[in-house]
């Protein structure tokens, strides 16, 4: 399952990027919304009117020149397999590559709102990069109005969609205004809604069922620091918490499980039923082996095993405490089986697979599995289960 | 390399501020019998440390990044500068720790009738019987109306009916009248009632326990123990009370619901022996719950009998076997909650207050609970009551007949009780390192100390209370399998049942 296709970009025209729904096939003339995907010799040479072409045939310059009608073009694209009519793709002028951006049969669907963030956790999965991504929040808004059924659910993600500042309050709108009723989960670190005002403005430009999912790594500020690599966000973060809640978000707090803080997991329950008292749900995290966790797999990887008491009682407590709770990202097996209950299959689907001593195991199709490209870090404690 | 673009010094809290280096917010503390210390704050956050810690933080002796810092930073005991955001947090934990206070006069006691057909050994309230005169010692129709008038002018929007006496079923007309008058006028006041009969329950006819049903009323009954404690405590000529009071509660389990019928015991000299009997009375008879109660030290009980009065180290050994029984039964996996402990539980456990009227500051007698004399005299609690009984009107709120809302509930009387039951001004209480989790009772000061704000050293509220909140935190301390059960009677469900409703996704 790949979101992303490389081939050879050609860009006739000023455009900064281009966003479109699929069409294979045909007809001929299309609209600025729609991306034509073909093979065909003769509908490429006539195609007119589309946002952008894609072909996995080899293209000449000539070839190219001879086109109806000027628009980016990605060709000798691996794996068009893949793309079906209705998905929404797009890409920015420069890059070699298209993105899968929107699949309406996907329960997975994330909003990229921005490369650029101000934490670098040290276990990110995600790095964030500096480079202006300003053309997103147009292309995004773009998406938003292509997006044709109501979606489930829509995640927002980055980097960090909160140093958007007025333009993420741009896309809420447009969001709130085609989606009034949609559930949409946002990830963010939280640290810019310690500013009360922003928090209001956030309130009032969302959709009514917005929610916000940030992680909290530990009770103790100098330990959620380190891990968030910023001084002054556990302050920053846990006023988020307060400023959400007066102004009417339902939170999600997210607790990624690493080495750095799985020993203090009953100090940090104690600490979210005390001062986060308000939050909706808690999940806990096991580690997605990709960027910042893999370069530093040494310090931050921690066997599920080797924490299983202390999840396992900070799990207890907070549901005892009337916590919604869940587990994310670890299987079954690995999970203390008082707690398995909690479990969730998260991983989403292009990134899930199992290994191969999963083979036997009879609860496959309720185990979240494991990341594609982590399948060389899991627990040693991998076992078919034989009941559930 | 990873590690050199992660340097860990940089994220303790650097020491600027003055030779410590943080500054200190409220708290107090107290020394475990091994030399540890017990730290306590304003919103109900404690940690044991070292012998010597507080010590060394108001020396300077305690360095950022250390263990101890860590703990004690994370609950507010102390922060780096005084404009940390971290305040506006403790600031709505302290708002929520006083959130008690928010809806006023929530617990309206009526007292229906003074008469009683029983004549209960340690009964503070009645010597009137069953066949006395009607006009003198019976709540009239217009004194219950004026009354309800006064209770539905109060700010509380969830409000407890009590009825009481005497046995207040002698006078069930009264009774009649304030339940069909109060849910009659409920939904147009914007209140949620709940309406309890307190009673003897010997007598009560198949027609008033209809009644009851019919009008959402609940039963709470006494149940001292098993027979032999029960009828030494509540005795009746000619009668088995015990077998009367089994009867009663099995009539009206089977006319109002199982949930809807209540027990209390009250612990006399006599029951002290018998800790393990009267909880597996209990357990037996298929109640979730006791409240192991001491007497209290009013009207007939006061008096010097035989069969009366106990010390509270006595009380204390009764308690503490007793909780033991009923801890052991919820590890063999029977839920039971001793409601005392409950009530001090969800202090030091969460971050509400708890609404028990008789362990709260301010008090709550007057602003949490008043009650309506069978004459229309107002008084701001039982208590007070008894006293007036006795011949001491001190804490007379006003009369039904003659004053308005204002006047009793916001007049000299009241403000003059409420002044002095903040036990953070009160001489010990001021100091104590359990404040928060315990309360004021100045009516018992002064009726069992002659001193409204009272005598901590000889005080017997204090010995108690202060004894069951240590033994609380020991238990907790030196017995990790008991958190999930007390967190388990704070949300009132066994344990399993919490867990299996937790976990649906927010997406």
């Amino acid at each position: 399952m790949n979101l992303v296709f490389g081939g050879r970009a050609s860009w006739p025209i000023a455009d900064p990027y281009f966003v479109g729904r699929v069409v294979r096939d045909g007809p001929a003339t299309g609209s600025a919304s729609s991306v034509l995907v073909t093979d065909s010799e003769e509908l490429l040479r006539h195609a007119a009117g589309y946002r952008a072409i894609i072909t996995s045939r080899l293209l000449t310059e000539g070839d190219l020149r001879g086109l109806s009608s000027p628009c980016p073009v990605y060709h000798e694209v691996s794996g068009l397999g893949s793309l079906q009519a209705g998905h929404i793709i797009g890409a920015f002028r420069g890059q070699p590559s298209f993105r899968i951006l929107y699949r309406p049969e996907s329960h997975f669907n994330v909003i990229f709102a921005t490369a650029r963030c101000n934490s670098n956790c040290i276990m990110c999965s995600q790095p964030a990069s500096d480079r202006d991504d300003g053309d997103l929040v147009p292309m995004n808004i773009e998406l938003i109005g292509l997006i044709e059924e109501d979606p489930p659910v829509i995640c927002i993600s980055g980097g960090e969609p909160t140093l958007l500042g007025d333009d993420l309050l741009k896309m809420l709108a447009a969001l709130k205004d085609k989606f009034p009723s949609v559930p949409i989960h946002m990830l963010t670190n939280g640290r810019r809604f310690s500013d009360l005002s922003y928090a209001r403005e956030f309130r009032t430009a969302a959709p009514d069922n917005i929610s916000v999912g940030i992680p909290l790594y530990s009770a103790f500020q100098d330990v959620h620091d380190y891990i968030v690599q910023a001084p002054g966000a556990f302050d920053q973060t846990t006023s988020g918490f307060h400023n959400l809640a007066r102004v009417g978000v339902p939170l999600e707090i997210r607790v990624v499980l690493l080495r750095d803080n799985v020993l203090d997991l009953s100090d940090l329950g104690d600490y979210i039923y005390r001062n986060v008292t308000f939050a909706g749900h808690v999940a806990f995290m096991g580690l997605e082996p990709q960027g910042h966790a893999l370069a530093n797999m040494t310090e931050v990887w921690i066997d599920p095993l080797d924490y299983a008491e202390p999840l396992e009682c900070s799990v207890r407590f907070l549901a005892l405490c009337g916590f919604r709770v869940s587990i994310y990202n670890l299987p079954l097996c690995v999970v203390p089986e008082s707690i398995r209950k909690f479990c969730r299959q998260s991983i989403s689907d292009y990134k899930n697979v199992f290994i191969e001593e999963c083979a036997l195991c009879v609860a496959r199709d309720r185990c979240a599995g494991f990341f594609a490209l982590g399948k060389r870090h899991h627990s040693r404690g991998v076992l078919p289960l034989s009941s559930i | 390399m990873a590690r050199a673009r992660f340097p860990a010094h940089r994220f303790f809290p650097s020491a600027n501020a003055g030779k410590r280096g943080f500054s200190l917010l409220p708290f107090r503390f107290d020394r475990l019998p091994d030399g540890r210390e017990r730290l306590v704050n304003e919103v109900g956050e404690s940690a044991v440390l070292p012998p010597g810690t507080v010590r060394a933080l108001l020396e300077g002796g305690i360095a950022p990044g250390s263990d101890i810092y860590r703990a004690l930073r994370a609950r507010q005991f102390l922060l780096e500068s005084l404009e940390s955001p971290q305040l506006d947090i403790l600031a709505t934990k302290y708002r929520t720790k006083n959130s008690h206070m928010d809806e006023f006069t929530q617990l309206h006691m009526f007292v229906i009738t003074l008469r009683c057909d029983q004549a209960c050994q340690y009964c503070q309230v009645s010597r009137v019987g069953a066949e006395s005169d009607k006009s003198r010692f019976d709540m009239s129709l217009d004194t219950a109306d004026r009354s309800i008038d006064l209770m539905f002018e109060s700010p509380a929007r969830h409000i407890v009916i009590e009825f009481q006496g005497g046995e207040p079923t002698l006078n069930f007309a009264t009774i009649q009248y304030l339940v069909e008058r109060g849910r009659s006028l409920e939904a147009s006041k914007g209140k949620d009632l709940r309406i309890v009969l307190t009673s003897n329950a010997a007598s009560l006819s198949d027609d008033q326990l209809a009644f009851m049903n019919n009008h959402r009323v609940c039963l709470s009954t006494s149940l001292d123990g098993p027979v032999h404690v029960h009828n030494q405590n509540r005795p009746r000529i000619h009668e088995n009370s015990y077998d009367l009071a089994v009867r009663g509660i099995d009539r009206a389990r089977a006319a109002l619901g199982f949930e809807n019928v209540h027990a209390l015991m009250t612990t006399s000299k006599y029951s002290l022996g018998y800790p393990n009997e009267i909880v597996d009375e209990y357990v037996a008879r298929g109640f979730r719950s006791i409240f192991l109660r001491r007497l209290n030290p009013y009207g007939f009980a006061a008096k010097p009998q035989p069969l009366g009065g106990y010390t509270p180290e006595e009380f204390l050994d009764f308690y503490r076997a007793a909780l033991d029984h009923i801890l052991a039964l919820n590890l063999q996996g029977v839920y039971f909650e001793e409601v005392f402990a409950k009530i001090l539980l969800t202090k030091i456990l969460t971050p509400f207050p708890s609404s028990f009227v008789d362990v709260q500051s301010p008090s709550g007698a007057g602003i949490k609970c008043v009650v309506y004399n069978y004459d229309g005299r107002v008084y701001a609690s039982d208590e007070a009551r008894m006293l007036a009984e006795m011949g001491d009107d001190s804490f007379l709120l006003g009369d039904v007949h003659t004053d308005s809302y204002e006047a009793i509930f916001s007049g000299p009387a009241i403000r003059a009780l409420t002044s002095i039951s903040v036990n953070q001004s009160l001489p010990g209480c001021s100091d104590c390192a359990y404040q928060v989790f315990c309360g004021a009772d100045p009516i018992r000061s002064y009726t069992t100390q002659r001193d409204v704000y009272g005598h901590r050293p000889t005080s017997e509220f204090c010995r108690v209370n202060l004894a069951v909140i240590r033994h609380l935190f020991d238990l907790l301390e030196n017995r990790k399998e008991l958190k999930p059960i007390f967190m388990a009677w704070i949300r009132q469900h066994p344990v399993d049942e919490c867990l299996m409703a937790s976990g649906v996704r927010l997406q």
